[in-house]
């Protein structure tokens, strides 16, 4: 496996909703696990010393500690990070927040925005109904699957 | 006009005949608030290739609302409206970057050699010619990119006084006063062509170009994220545009897809 070839698995496996991927080639041995996943704290991802290989950036944990609603409701949408990056509640310093718990949105509405090279990402919720928790905290680093925003479906 | 009137006496603005890209229209403002939010405002109503430009701006703004400095008469606020037809969502970011790189380019073809700082910063010799700031906008199923640029053009020494970063333009750099028409429709030019180019060719021609700008790659730098600050080596740039780096003390190098460079 080339190096950009081991750049591309990474790539794809941090889009990807798999927590833990091994690989293993006549030259290259590769374990990958996101952050979150397991316990993992040192180098989520290892390969021989003549291939090094990038991790991803472990991203601070944002979920928030107890779900407001049981997570089997059927009513319940959770809004995931469709990219990695930070995440921000409000479109800029200063001005108001998207949305707050307990507010209504229609599908469609920009919910949050995730940043990510400089391109700020509006994200629209694909339901309608009421904001029931929001799960990451506004500046942090999220991920590919990053719970961002519950919402109660009407 | 040709590249050839670069340093020619530039005509008043509402003089200036410009287009975007097949054709689309060029809004140009003797004053704005801001070119993006103008544009933002308008996205669904104009067409992919469609610019809104000021002569200056009162409240341009860079990441985290830091102030873009923009007087009046002397470089390029611009915001180019794209509307590509299929693109997946990771690879919005290709957009800005395909642009940073077009723009370096013909800074070099007109005499000056300057680097891409990831994520897509123009620097020649640590100051900064250049910074981009997009917002991806989406309604209904379709999507838009507003990319925000701010080019240095014809600022002097004393408009940068007070920044907390270097900062410079084309005309403290290359020692005259650059014609912005000129040089905005031929930017514009190779623009378009490059999009087009990307389009079928994806976006490894243009790492490969970025590789080869000097005083990037390998060299030490900080990494902001947050409130965190890593110091270490810039390595090379993924496939997805992200950035690889290398913290100090480490062997194992890190995939970087939001924070901010201090090289």
């Amino acid at each position: 496996m080339s190096e950009m070839n081991v750049k591309e698995l990474v790539e794809l496996f941090s889009r990807s909703d798999i927590a833990e991927l091994s690989y293993k080639d006549k030259d290259v041995e590769l374990r990958l696990k996101k952050a979150g996943s397991t316990t993992v704290t040192a180098p989520v991802m290892q390969v021989p010393a003549t291939m090094q290989a990038p991790a991803i950036i472990p991203a601070p944990t944002t979920a928030q500690a107890t779900p407001v609603v049981p997570m089997d409701d059927p009513k319940i949408a959770i809004i995931k990070c469709p990219l990695v990056g930070t995440f921000y509640l409000s479109p800029a310093p200063g001005q108001p927040d998207f949305v707050q718990v307990g507010k209504k949105v229609s599908k469609g509405d920009t919910v949050c925005i995730v940043e990510a090279m400089k391109v700020m990402n509006a994200i629209e919720s694909d339901v309608s109904g009421e904001v029931v928790e929001i799960m990451a905290e506004s500046g942090a680093l999220v991920e590919f699957g990053s719970p961002l925003i519950k919402i109660r479906t009407v | 006009m040709t590249l050839d009137d670069l340093f020619s006496a530039e005509r008043p603005l509402e003089k200036w005949n410009l287009q975007g890209f097949h054709g689309a229209p060029v809004f140009l403002f003797p004053e704005i608030g801001s070119t993006n939010h103008w544009m933002k405002e308008r996205w669904t109503e104009n067409s992919h290739g469609s610019i809104a430009l000021a002569d200056q701006q009162n409240s341009g703004r860079g990441r985290f609302q830091r102030v873009w400095r923009s007087p009046a008469g002397k470089n390029i606020y611009l915001s180019l409206l794209l509307k590509p037809e299929t693109i997946p969502l990771t690879q919005w970011a290709h957009l800005t970057q395909v642009a940073a790189i077009t723009l370096a380019k013909f800074f070099e073809e007109i005499g000056l050699p300057v680097h891409v700082k990831w994520p897509n910063d123009i620097l020649f010799q640590g100051k900064k010619m250049c910074g981009i700031l997009s917002e991806r906008i989406s309604r209904g199923g379709s999507s838009g990119l507003v990319l925000g640029m701010g080019i240095n053009i014809n600022s002097t020494p004393e408009d940068f006084e007070g920044l907390d970063r270097l900062a410079s333009s084309l005309r403290i750099e290359l020692g005259r006063p650059v014609n912005r028409e000129v040089f905005l429709q031929e930017f514009l030019n190779r623009l378009e062509i490059a999009f087009k180019d990307f389009e079928s060719t994806g976006i490894e021609p243009w790492l490969t170009a970025w590789r080869g700008m000097k005083n990037f790659f390998g060299s030490p730098a900080r990494l902001v994220q947050v409130d965190q600050v890593t110091e270490g080596i810039i390595q090379d740039i993924c496939p997805d545009g992200s950035l690889l780096f290398l913290p100090d003390g480490q062997s194992i190098p890190i995939v970087i897809y939001s924070g901010d460079l201090e090289i």
